[in-house]
């Protein structure tokens, strides 16, 4: 379940840069790329693809940041109120996850309930 | 820390990317934010909507080169199990 969900995560990874991209190339407005050259436009203007891409950027934003809101909701539940240490899986260093190791040592590969 | 995931934890890499990601999803949320707000003869923070509006476009395109990198990341590395307690359904 929770790795699905990470799932529309790594969608957002792609779909906001694709959008943004086809937006202001479609538009006319170009990429000057950290301001040191300016990106040959592949597409060239469409005023279908702006409209398209815009509101697909747009709207993404704000689905993303709600997602992002919940796995953010997720971890500090995790952390504050069933205090199973899940941060310290992403955080630097080796995790200190507690309650987890005994039964996932013993058997490392049981991933059938992994939904 | 290993460098590579194994079938419990994260390694350095999977590590990195997320938070590399976190840091620039942020900026690309403040800019974003930033550069509609401002009008073109404002500024903010000593740089312009036209800055804003480069530096939006410039970090995205960081952004898709670091998806495209993390997305083989994850599809070719192992994927750790979810821990045990997660498996509950009363922390679903």
């Amino acid at each position: 379940m929770m790795h699905h969900y990470e799932n529309l995560l790594y969608l957002a990874m792609f779909i906001m840069p694709i959008s943004g991209y086809l937006y202001v190339m479609a538009g006319g407005n170009g990429v000057h790329f950290f301001e040191v050259v300016h990106l040959h436009n592949p597409i060239g203007k469409s005023d279908n693809i702006e409209l398209a891409a815009k509101w697909t950027h747009i709207v993404s934003s704000y689905v993303i940041l709600i997602a992002l809101a919940a796995h953010l909701g997720v971890v500090l539940r995790h952390q504050l109120i069933l205090k199973t240490g899940l941060l310290s899986r992403m955080t630097p260093g080796r995790s200190t996850q507690p309650g987890t190791q005994p039964s996932d040592t013993a058997n490392p590969l049981t991933n059938d309930d992994q939904l | 820390m290993a460098l590579l995931n194994d079938s419990q934890n994260y390694g350095a890499l999977t590590k990195f990317f997320h938070w590399i990601i976190v840091a620039l999803f942020a900026l690309q949320y403040a800019a974003g934010y930033t550069m509609v707000a401002l009008s073109s003869k404002e500024t903010a923070l000593g740089l312009t909507q036209d800055n804003y509006y480069n530096w939006h476009k410039s970090i995205g395109l960081v952004v898709l080169a670091f998806a495209i990198l993390r997305l083989a990341n994850r599809t070719f590395n192992t994927l750790p199990a979810l821990p045990r307690r997660c498996h509950r359904p009363s922390a679903a």
